[in-house]
């Protein structure tokens, strides 16, 4: 085994993604399949090639096994949360890394526009047991408990919702040119801040947009790699830290301690620094996720990340472009898998006009009770 | 008080874990669990203490105060229960024990600022059910 704990650097070979919106002809598992194929074909490689499979969202991999007529010999299933897509991508890792498996295939599938999700209210399981002992008091949703989050540092710190917006007409911009996104009309500050609340003080343009869609990572071994159709994106370094204990309530530090953990650790594991960074994947559930996020990640001191954002480093042409297919906010909700894919297809140099020049290394991060990040690189070291 | 067949809001699930909080919260006590091992108390009814992992365990009547540490006022209905008193807030307190927890405070239409100190107040909503609610200290 090498330092990073990664026998050589796996690399993901190929992506795929299904158009998103409205899908309501196909299930979670129609969604999966259909991107698992566009992975594939991306990749060079065929159906008869995975011997890992790892799947998200999708209600069961063993009728999605069925369906695909596949017989893996590493196989798991993670509950559909957002927090989860970071670690199937770090299990497929793990899995080549020690030989479980050779080609690992990532899978999630999504219909929550179809099926109409609503992430609030009688079938809320967000958080811990979910939120049913909190709905007397009408609480619930996870936007509810980023609202007071995002109320709680603007106490402490003075941040405002138009910082917040900043993020929204950032992450909008960047969805202008991704003919992919779902929202694609330009917005500004005044824009969300007209915009009706949801929970407040959260705007209607700080919530994700729940879609129909699949995506598909194909993940192999650095040698393998080096034989597939496309130029390699390697996992320089992946990391992952919790904050489980207590993690019903709003936390105190903004799941701070996670992120500084990881942080920690995840730059000489990839062997670079912040600074060589040259776009970021934010997981963006809620604009307020986005501060935490640079906060706890290292990116500007604590408390600053309102008036950081606000002087335009997450822009494309800044100093961190970020979240540069629109995002949760304005590509579709595709709870972090979308943003790992958009890391590859920047380092690949296949995201047209809104190409981040020269983008060889990429940080994926993501604030929540499971904080994770992973490291893409255009090469292993 | 309002009579049960119209109380049309979500009731807790009341179960062998934390009945004796909701009986509590009848008799106008704000219950929580403290740890016979190392006295860490906790609002969730866990049967393991989250601080050492004992398993021993004991009911305190808590002082019913706290400060008032974040809020959100719903403008979106999730549940009908609460449609004719949107927009409502829900409030997070610390509660002077240690523990955080959600509830409204007794008018639920104004939202208090952050570090308003306050105390518990109980509303019977059903014959079973009463809530704790807080108002300002």
């Amino acid at each position: 085994m090498s330092m990073t704990g990664l026998a050589g650097r796996p690399a993901i070979v190929g992506v795929g993604t299904t158009p998103y919106g409205r899908l309501p002809e196909y299930d979670q598992y129609d969604l999966g399949a259909w991107a698992l194929k566009e992975a594939l074909a991306d990749s060079g490689l065929s159906l008869g090639d995975l011997d890992g499979l790892i799947v998200s969202r999708i209600g069961d991999y063993q009728r999605f096994g069925e369906m695909l007529g596949i017989n893996p010999r590493f196989t798991a299933q993670l509950p559909g949360q957002g927090r989860m897509a970071g670690i199937a991508v770090q299990q497929a890792a793990m899995a080549i890394a020690t030989g479980m498996a050779s080609v690992v295939a990532i899978v999630y599938g999504n219909n929550g526009r179809s099926s109409h999700d609503r992430y609030g209210g009688e079938g809320d399981q967000y958080g811990s047991g979910g939120a049913g002992q909190w709905f007397p008091y009408g609480m619930t949703s996870p936007g509810a408990l980023h609202a007071m989050l995002f109320e709680r540092h603007s106490a402490l710190y003075g941040t405002t919702s138009a910082q917040l917006a900043e993020i929204s007409v950032t992450f909008r911009q960047h969805a202008t040119l991704n003919p992919q996104a779902v929202m694609r009309d330009p917005i500004s500050i005044d824009t969300h801040q007209n915009s009706r609340f949801i929970c407040e003080p959260l705007h209607l343009f700080d919530y994700c947009l729940i879609n129909d869609g699949g995506v598909a990572l194909i993940m192999t071994g650095q040698d393998r790699a080096k034989d597939c159709r496309k130029k390699p994106v390697y996992i320089r370094g992946v990391e992952q830290a919790t904050a489980l204990s207590d993690s019903s309530m709003p936390p105190d530090d903004f799941w701070r301690k996670p992120m500084q953990s990881i942080s920690k650790r995840i730059y000489k594991k990839a062997d670079c620094s912040r600074d060589e960074l040259d776009a970021l994947m934010i997981y963006d559930n809620f604009t307020p996720t986005v501060l935490f996020s640079l906060e706890g990640y290292g990116f500007c001191p604590i408390g600053e990340s309102g008036p950081w954002v606000s002087e335009g480093h997450l822009r494309l042409g800044g100093r961190f472009p970020s979240n540069t297919s629109g995002g949760h906010l304005s590509e579709s909700y595709m709870q972090g898998w979308a943003l790992n894919v958009e890391a590859v297809r920047q380092i690949r140099g296949e995201c047209g006009d809104r190409q981040v020049v020269n983008a060889e290394l990429i940080q994926y991060m993501a604030a929540a009770p499971i904080c994770t990040s992973i490291i893409y690189g255009a090469s292993p070291r | 008080m309002t009579p049960d067949h119209i109380h049309a809001k979500p009731l807790p699930v009341i179960d062998h874990h934390n009945r004796t909080f909701w009986e509590g919260t009848q008799a106008h006590e704000l219950r929580l669990l403290a740890c016979d091992d190392c006295n860490h108390i906790r609002y969730q009814t866990f049967s393991t203490c989250p601080h050492c992992g004992s398993n021993a365990r004991h009911w305190i009547r808590a002082s019913g105060k706290g400060t008032v540490w974040s809020w959100t006022r719903f403008h979106k209905t999730y549940f009908p229960g609460f449609s004719r008193d949107m927009p409502y807030v829900v409030v997070v307190v610390e509660l002077d024990e240690g523990p955080k927890i959600y509830a409204n405070m007794v008018d639920m239409h104004v939202q208090p600022k952050i570090g308003t100190r306050v105390k518990a107040v109980f509303e019977t909503v059903t014959a079973e059910v009463t809530l704790v609610k807080f108002k300002p200290a």
